[in-house]
């Protein structure tokens, strides 16, 4: 053979081997197989009358979830008459967790109800995502509920639910929120009275999605206090979250609770009932020094919002001084929301000085949007505010001043600290042109910061015309070696 | 330059007028007394991750312990922030900062640091081969490993020149200085209790890597990620789920995996006696099995469940709590 034919034959080879499919390259171990060869062996192992043979067998096929004959082998294995098989077939269907059916998941919902607690645990650990799967259908995530669809998943729930394992009632009861039927009311309501507290616990913020109001309300209180505190504020939180008129004798008992967690929770339920009530003092307080979950401090201030405008005033105000600053945001919202007159300047300067940006936002917004409300004092005093983001809005929220007021306000941040608010005052001046501002800008020329000097020359050259010029070209002779200058003049030479 | 307060003197004191050393029950310590610790997050402290870990942990030590740690940690940009010398414990996620390219100010403030009696402690700092092509992958899997890596070792060994990272073995004491055993493993599948127990975490231990001082004190410790075990909820449950990855083995395995087709690639780890294990893995990044160094072949099984997750978060508590225990202590 020539050795052209050689070298063609030879790259003819190594092409085919590199377009072989990674998966079938056998780059495991000593020997040569390729993926379904080893699933043939495996498949062989699961028909051995030896017991660990098929373990073995059931564990080397979950690596190759993609050959077809994988889930249903595991599958089969779920009816293996060996324990230890069976719960090895649990764990290697949960590897492939991704890879199976809708009809494969209602398969293996069965194994809840297997003699062997380990398989149920098993089953068990992966259930809510088991559960999601088996409600679907191929290439549809809400099939229409079918009978057969509801008993495939149902009773192997419902039996989860009453095991004797209470990490299996656990991950059945996280399994409850995602049917779309209504499940019989009886063993629901007895979840409330488990005798694992964790169960209890995870029980009540998923009954309350499950049940009606009245049913879960009912059952609540016909269960009694809790001996768990965890369970009893899991209960106050979940009713504080979505009250209803149903829940309030409820959430009247949670008042009185021993414990302050759970007793203002309860409270805010109860506020958000009936917020003409009033904020009872130990919500209050709560709301004054805790964090508070964004979402109860939302309701909790539309609900007073919702008060007459002087009632909503005085609270909202009460609250400007909490520790947590989501809060004084909100209070300052609804606060500065309630005036039709301007609000009290020394009042609105607090919120302008506040440490967190976000009550800064809020009372600056209002002076964006509602200048007629802002007295000349509270703007003549922001030089003196001690954030810039506030100095660097003063010159905007002046804009409906007579012009010298806004000169008048432009100087005073002609001296502030930072270049960015001089910046801005300067071109403010240049803008207006008010008596003596050739002097200004002149003094700007010396400015310690280059950007100073390069925005007061450039108004000098390019707006404010012949005197502009004028001014800044004797600058330019009187300094010489000013940094300035040499960019004026230069300026100045390639000017028409 | 940084003027280190002197760390050794301070931790002396605080021990000394600990209840550890007086008699004291642990809840006498006045607030006054609390131990903060330094927490490097580069940009927002409310982006890091596994944000309630350390807290929950510091929680938990000032609960076991009479060491009354705040929960709060003194969050810091820079290891050339002087707020580094206000405890004698730093901890730092290894995902917590992008870039470990080491300032020469942050080099020279770190060795001050550690020459003055502190410890940095670098979460996920040990990241198998297969977890370094992305830093989150390593804040997910816990994968035993006696490399650090070697970004973290370059760096570190650059903060202490001539000093390398050496392997804490599975007996130290650093494993056993307040808890000395695992918690109860009756509730673990009885598949996975004996190599639970015997070989993936014995008597309490753990893949550490530490670089110690000329005096022969741990300076820098690096461990595989274990914060994701740390972290409680306002009820106290734990924030995220756990699972095991346990090697299993059935009679007639060893010819089978010998032979088996992989599809992605193989990588080595190291044990802490140096010897290599081959890892196999099947896409994505999922060790399916591997080859011992004693020629065993075994393959990885992936076990989830509440008692799984219960037990780990335990054990990472544990753990947690023995290494700040132990530094504290050896410290003073």
């Amino acid at each position: 053979m020539n050795t052209f034919l050689k070298t063609s034959r030879f790259l003819t080879t190594l092409t085919a081997f590199l377009l072989l499919p990674a998966a079938l390259l056998p780059v495991g171990g000593l020997a040569a197989q390729t993926a379904a060869e080893t699933v043939q062996q495996a498949l062989e192992d699961l028909r051995s009358d030896n017991p660990e043979t098929r373990r073995g067998g059931v564990m080397l096929i979950a690596k190759y979830p993609g050959q077809e004959e994988t889930m249903k082998a595991l599958l089969k294995a779920l009816e293996d008459p060996e324990p230890a098989v069976r719960r090895a077939a649990v764990v290697s269907l949960s590897e492939n967790a991704p890879r199976i059916q809708p009809a494969q998941a209602r398969i293996l919902l069965r194994s809840l109800e297997d003699p062997d607690p380990e398989v149920r645990l098993g089953t068990a650990a992966w259930l809510p995502q088991l559960t999601l799967l088996a409600l679907r259908n191929s290439g549809n995530r809400n099939p229409p509920i079918t009978d057969g669809l509801r008993k495939a998943i149902e009773e192997p729930l419902l039996a989860a639910l009453s095991d004797s394992q209470s990490l299996v009632r656990l991950k059945a009861v996280e399994s409850l929120r995602y049917l779309r039927w209504r499940l019989p009311t009886d063993p629901l309501l007895d979840l409330m009275q488990d005798p694992d507290p964790e169960i209890r616990l995870q029980a009540y913020p998923v009954l309350s999605s499950v049940l009606t109001a009245g049913e879960f309300a009912a059952g609540a209180l016909e269960s009694g206090p809790d001996p768990d505190h965890r369970v009893r504020l899991a209960l106050a939180e979940t009713l504080a979250t979505q009250p209803a008129p149903e829940t309030r004798p409820l959430l009247q008992e949670l008042a009185g609770d021993a414990r302050s967690e759970v007793r203002w929770r309860a409270q805010a339920g109860l506020f958000l009932l009936s917020p003409e009530n009033g904020l009872p003092d130990e919500l209050h307080s709560a709301l004054m020094e805790k964090e508070i979950d964004r979402g109860l401090l939302f309701r909790l201030f539309n609900a007073i919002r919702s008060l007459p405008a002087e009632s909503g005033r005085v609270l909202a105000a009460s609250l400007l001084e909490a520790d947590n600053a989501s809060t004084r945001a909100r209070a300052a919202t609804i606060w500065l929301r309630t005036f039709s007159e301007p609000p009290p300047s020394e009042g609105l300067l607090d919120l302008l000085a506040d440490d967190a940006p976000e009550v800064r936002q809020q009372a600056l917004h209002f002076a964006a949007t509602r200048p007629a409300l802002v007295a000349p004092a509270t703007l003549f005093a922001l030089p003196e505010n001690p954030f810039m983001d506030v100095r660097l809005k003063a010159l905007d929220l002046a804009g409906s001043l007579p012009g010298e007021d806004q000169a008048r306000l432009a100087l005073q941040l002609l001296l502030d600290t930072e270049p960015d608010v001089r910046k801005a005052a300067l071109e403010r001046i240049a803008h207006l042109q008010p008596a003596g501002w050739p002097g200004l800008l002149r003094a700007s020329l010396r400015d310690p910061s280059s950007r100073i000097q390069r925005a007061a020359a450039a108004e000098l050259l390019e707006n404010l015309g012949d005197e502009g010029r004028r001014i800044a070209g004797d600058f330019a002779r009187d300094h010489p070696d000013q940094p300035i200058a040499s960019w004026i003049r230069e300026r100045l030479r390639s000017a028409p | 330059m940084t003027q280190p307060l002197p760390l050794f003197p301070l931790l002396c004191l605080f021990l000394l007028s600990s209840p550890l050393l007086t008699g004291q029950a642990p809840d006498t310590l006045a607030p006054d007394d609390e131990l903060r610790v330094v927490q490097l997050v580069e940009g927002d402290p409310l982006q890091r991750n596994h944000p309630a870990g350390l807290p929950s942990l510091l929680s938990e030590i000032a609960r076991s312990t009479p060491f009354a740690f705040s929960p709060d940690p003194v969050f810091i940009q820079s290891f050339a922030d002087p707020r580094l010398f206000e405890s004698p414990v730093a901890y730092v996620n290894f995902a917590d900062r992008s870039d470990w390219e080491l300032s020469a100010a942050e080099l020279e403030a770190l060795r001050t640091y550690l020459n003055s009696g502190g410890f940095l402690f670098i979460d996920a700092g040990i990241n198998s081969e297969f977890l370094r092509e992305d830093a989150r992958l390593g804040q997910r899997h816990s994968f035993a490993d006696w490399e650090v890596t070697p970004v973290i070792a370059e760096q570190m060994e650059a903060v202490l020149p001539g000093r390398t990272f050496e392997a804490l073995p599975r007996s130290h004491p650093i494993f056993q200085g307040f808890y000395n055993r695992l918690p109860d493993p009756e509730s673990l599948p009885e598949a996975i209790r004996d190599y639970v127990v015997n070989e993936k975490w014995p008597r309490g231990s753990y893949s550490a890597m530490a670089l110690h001082t000329e005096s022969g004190r741990i300076a820098v410790l690096a461990t595989p990620i274990i914060a994701l075990g740390w972290g409680r909820d306002r009820f106290g449950r734990w924030s995220s789920p756990i699972s095991f990855r346990v090697r299993e083995s059935a009679e007639g395995m060893d010819e089978r995996l010998r032979a088996a087709a992989s599809s992605g690639p193989s990588f080595e780890s190291r044990r802490e006696d140096g010897s290599r294990d081959i890892i196999y893995t099947q896409p994505p990044h999922v060790p399916a099995w591997v080859q011992e160094p004693d020629g065993r072949w075994r393959v990885f099984r992936y076990y989830h469940g509440p008692e799984i997750s219960e037990f780990a978060h335990q054990f990472y508590t544990r753990l947690g709590v023995n290494i700040f225990v132990y530094l504290l202590a050896e410290g003073a």
